[in-house]
């Protein structure tokens, strides 16, 4: 079993940088990005469907990536097969290159689990297991390794304090997950998924089942985030795409039309059917 | 806050290692692997063993024969028509209590709490031991509390003909209809044939000699050429008498009777149409018809509530928006949507209704039935306590004979749990 | 200018009203029939206790049944509940590990072909009528068992007790895989996102999630063993003892009754009233369980919708 550093190999690890003091896009542009993800020629199917068509792109380091698209595009089936959280489904299937950090993720050996140690989903519907708010959270560390109790303790503290919820919750760390409201879930869920130290965050419209108040919350936890982790987040909403992401990927009917920084993505797009989609006239 | 990264605290813990965690998921595995397969394991081990018990004992004739000491001439035709009987009255009783039951809760009730008491008790009495439910049926169908006698002298007779007996100079039984019921010598009920309900103690008055020989319908018990017995229609003329003239009726038989014999009647005897009934009802397979009714009426309900909460909401309001009444869109629209989830609640009832042998055992004992039940009050029983009976005996022949039966069961059973699988699939096709 | 003719209203208000009324009566027949068994059991109950025979003391306070041999009678109902806990303790022992790991695969593991096979498949063994699972218990398990070890006579609990698992299998089974399947996709895929394996998944998060769900299967199989007739009536043999070896020969509180019944005692004398009075603590010790079972039950439902 690998260590959670030695497949990234020369790279540092990104929860590891100090803390940054200015938040927005200027300061984590000027760093400089390797990318995470390489995308080659990237197919799959359901069935017989083919769910997506050739993609390319280059997913930045500690960056946060936007897909944005109409329903049905392709774009979180994309984001599944990152994790292979595909694999559940018994017809889906893909051919090309994607490369976690260098490891070929659709490899026949590679190891799914320690794959998904590495990179962490947070889902469309905020889903904490029936347990309590701590236990929640030391789900995913308690899977791959052995920890004494206090460093547990300052695991979950330190996720919790990383997700923005450690202040609303630190009094009922053993209150049952469920008894929080949705928008507190889904940052329980970010602090579960961060807790296990990934290198990627893979983000499936963690909004859409949220109201307007704690999407806010999540959004300015997603910024915060961005400093030390690389961030996929799938979204409907072009607004939260446009405030959040540095990147953004359009996607239409299985193909990536069209990617770049998000700034040129939403006012100078080079593709006609992206400047429709981005304002608004799509059809 | 401390000042250590997250990175740093993931790497503290020792990690788990991977050869572990691949092993326990195997083992797991297999370990569910094992559960799945000791149960089919087990099961088909069942079915094996009583299959290869009994598949050489059946045979038409065992179908097609009474029970008997010895057990090559033994078959379950008694038990068969009883469970049919038994079976039968279940169905027609709890059927429509249990489907009312079930669409007033879903269609009718007030969410308040008697409605949610009721649900309640429905769900508990589905827990109620079936030999509790033998326990009540012996106690408020078999003996109605003692509050109408023993079973053997009813006190309340419903639908049946009352009849003297006579003897003829043959050696003939000769009956004839009781003209008058009596009782503590006050005249209770006249009427050529009394068959309407009857209080109390019966006492017959024996009827005037003139009945015989009035013109009276009498009949005689006769013998067939296979040995079965019936009542003839007869003509009766008194001894020395010279012989009269016969009347149209060319299948009546001519019978003899001195004038004492016609006069002094033996004894008296009632005879119930299949539908007569007494109180109380005694071991009858009407007591255990709703004995069985019961046991599997919380089933009924519960699986019918099912059905009808299945069917969307929209088919109900669509209904109410065009101006039905309740009743109207219950009859229209939700009954029929869920006919299929109905019918097929209905049937794996009935299916554990013919399994079911503990409650019969309380109420009427263990019969040796040499008769298909033939009214209401007849005795019976049952194939499950036919089962029983067999099993429970030492010899192998027997127990051959309880595998044969029991092969007769299962396969009924099955044919109920196709019937409901085919009528789900069938009826739901038709629906869309 | 209107088509035919408008229906009576005060007609249609009247049938519905009938109908309603009609269909209350039919659901208030339940609540009648609870109400005469606890009317029954409780007058039978107390006609037993008034026979100079017996005592509410003795009844619930003495551990010696020996209502029918000659000798002096006794009337304490503890051998009869420990012989029923034995067998049922034989069958839970057996039913539950197996069903619950079965009820896992079949949720689990098993492809939609292989669990469309064997779901219905235990819906129709659930229905096997229990006399036949008595059956085979006393030609098949109790040789089977006196040919491993001796000690096992021709009645024991043992055999009644793996008959009765036998036949509660399917049931906890088909309960347990309906609260493992009705766990939420999502808390399945939140597990498999933070790198569980299988067993991770479902041991760490599907069947903790699914517990309330299991444990009133189990409560209600429990249930349906400690009311079961047929096979212990058949295979336990009829020595009411206080013992806990599997090889004894045991009476439940069922087989009791069914020797009554069957017409070993005469009727209104105190061994047939006695058989009221197991009626009633059977009853309520099987409610116990079913409404245990309904509350967890209730409140795991609560938890997902």
């Amino acid at each position: 079993m690998t260590s959670p550093n030695s497949s990234t190999g020369s790279h540092t690890h990104p929860a590891d940088l100090p803390p940054l003091a200015v938040h927005g896009h200027q300061t984590r542009a000027h760093a400089a990005h390797a990318p995470a993800v390489v995308v080659k020629n990237f197919n799959a199917w359901y069935g017989s469907f083919q769910a997506l068509t050739n993609l390319t792109l280059d997913i930045a380091a500690q960056r946060v990536t936007a897909f944005i698209g109409p329903s049905g595009c392709g774009k979180s089936t994309f984001l599944r097969w990152i994790n292979r959280m595909n694999d559940t489904i018994p017809s889906a299937r893909a051919e090309g290159t994607l490369r976690l950090r260098g490891d070929e993720v659709l490899a026949r050996d590679m190891d799914v689990v320690d794959l998904r140690r590495r990179v962490g989903m947070v889902f469309q519907k905020p889903n904490p297991f029936p347990k309590s708010i701590y236990d929640n959270v030391a789900f995913g560390p308690r899977l791959h390794r052995v920890y004494s109790k206090s460093d547990l303790d300052m695991l979950v503290e330190q996720s919790l304090r990383q997700a923005a919820l450690w202040n609303e919750v630190k009094d009922r760390l053993r209150a049952s997950a469920l008894g929080l409201s949705g928008g507190q879930q889904q940052r329980l869920c970010i602090a579960r998924a961060i807790a296990a130290g990934p290198e990627l965050l893979l983000m499936d419209e963690p909004c859409s089942a949220l109201d307007p108040k704690s999407t806010l919350a999540i959004e300015e936890l997603i910024e915060q985030l961005a400093e030390r982790y690389t961030i996929v987040i799938v979204t409907h909403n072009l607004q939260q795409a446009a405030r959040v992401s540095d990147t953004t990927a359009f996607f239409y009917e299985g193909k990536l039309i069209e990617w770049g920084e998000t700034e040129v993505i939403f006012t100078k797009p080079a593709n006609r059917q992206t400047e429709d989609y981005v304002t608004g006239r799509f059809g | 806050m401390t000042q250590v990264s997250l990175t740093e605290i993931v790497g503290r813990g020792t990690p788990r290692k991977n050869a572990s965690r691949v092993l326990s998921n195997r083992v797991f595995l297999w370990f569910c692997l094992a559960g799945i397969s000791l149960a089919v394991l087990v099961l088909c081990g069942l079915m094996l063993s009583i299959f290869l018990e009994g598949w050489s004992t059946l045979s038409w004739s065992f179908l097609d024969s009474f029970a008997s000491r010895k057990p090559a001439e033994s078959g379950i035709k008694g038990p068969l028509w009883g469970s049919i009987w038994v079976c039968a009255l279940c169905a027609l009783t709890a059927l429509p209590l249990g489907i009312g039951t079930a669409t007033y809760l879903e269609e009718f009730a007030p969410k308040n709490r008697v409605t949610a008491f009721i649900n309640l008790n429905i769900m508990n009495l589905a827990g109620v031991p079936s030999i509790v439910y033998g326990i009540i049926g012996l106690t408020a169908f078999a003996r109605m509390f003692g509050g109408f006698g023993s079973a053997s002298d009813p006190a309340v007779l419903l639908g049946y003909s009352y009849y003297n007996e006579y003897e003829s100079v043959e050696g003939d039984v000769i009956r004839a209809p009781v003209t008058e019921i009596q009782r503590n010598g006050v005249v209770e009920s006249t009427g050529f044939q009394a068959t309407l309900a009857h209080w109390g103690v019966w006492i017959a008055h024996p009827a005037p000699a003139l009945a015989l020989t009035n013109g009276a319908p009498i009949e005689v018990l006769s013998t067939d050429d296979d040995g079965t017995e019936h009542w003839q229609r007869a003509i009766a003329q008194l001894e020395g008498a010279s012989a009269t003239e016969r009347t149209s009726d060319a299948n009546a038989r001519l019978v003899t009777v001195t004038p004492t014999a016609a006069s002094q009647s033996t004894t008296q005897s009632r005879e119930g149409r299949w539908w007569s009934v007494s109180l109380p009802f005694g071991s009858s397979v009407l007591a255990g018809g709703l004995t069985l009714m019961l046991v599997i009426l919380p089933v009924v309900i519960i699986s019918s509530q099912e059905a009808l909460r299945a069917v969307p909401s929209s088919l109900r309001q669509g209904a109410l928006a065009l101006g039905s009444t309740r009743w109207q869109m219950v009859r229209e629209m939700t009954l029929p949507a869920a006919i299929p989830g109905i019918m097929t609640g209905a049937i794996l009832a009935m299916s554990r209704a013919i399994g079911e042998a503990a409650p019969l055992l309380v109420l009427g004992g263990f019969l040796l039935v040499f008769a298909v039940p033939e009214n209401l009050m007849s005795d019976f029983t049952v194939l499950p306590l036919q089962i029983y009976n067999w099993a429970g005996r030492p010899q192998a022949s027997f127990h051959a004979l309880a595998a044969a039966a029991i092969i007769v069961q299962l396969v009924v059973l099955l044919i109920f749990n196709g019937l409901a699988v085919f009528i789900r699939q069938k009826l739901q096709k038709d629906l869309q | 200018m209107s088509f035919g003719r408008a229906r009576s209203k005060r007609v249609r208000l009247w049938s519905e009203r009938a109908i309603r009324w009609t269909l209350f009566g039919a659901s208030f027949f339940s609540v009648f029939v609870t109400f005469a068994i606890l009317v029954v059991l409780a007058r039978e109950s107390f006609l037993f206790f008034g026979f100079d025979e017996v005592s509410v003391w003795e009844f619930f306070a003495t551990a010696q049944w020996n209502p029918l041999l000659g000798g002096e009678q006794h009337f304490g109902i503890w051998p009869l509940i420990c012989g029923t806990m034995l067998v049922t303790v034989i069958a839970a022992c057996f039913a539950l590990p197996i069903g619950l790991t079965a009820a896992v695969f079949l949720s689990e593991y098993a492809r939609p072909r292989t669990r469309a096979i064997l779901k219905p498949a235990l819906e129709v063994l659930a229905g096997i009528p229990t006399v036949v699972y008595g059956f085979f218990a006393l030609t098949t398990i109790t040789p089977f068992l006196h040919s491993i070890a001796p000690r096992f006579g021709n009645y024991n609990a043992m055999s009644a007790g793996l008959a009765i698992g036998i036949m509660i299998l399917p049931i906890v089974c088909s309960l347990s895989e309906d609260a493992l399947r009705s766990v939420p996709r999502s808390l399945r895929d939140g597990a498999y996102a933070l790198g569980g394996t299988k067993f991770d998944v479902s041991v760490k998060v599907v069947i903790p999630a699914a517990l309330s769900g299991i444990v009133a299967s189990f409560l209600l199989a429990m249930s349906r063993a400690i009311g079961e007739t047929m096979i212990v009536a058949l295979a336990a043999g009829g020595i009411a003892q206080m013992t806990a070896e599997p090889w004894a020969e045991v009476q439940t509180m069922t087989a009791y009754m069914v020797q009554i019944f069957l017409g070993d005692a005469p009727a209104n004398g105190v061994e047939y009233a006695s058989s009221y009075a197991v009626a009633a603590v059977l009853f309520v010790i099987t409610l116990c369980f079913t409404l245990l079972g309904r509350y967890i039950l209730k409140r795991f439902r609560e938890e997902y919708e």
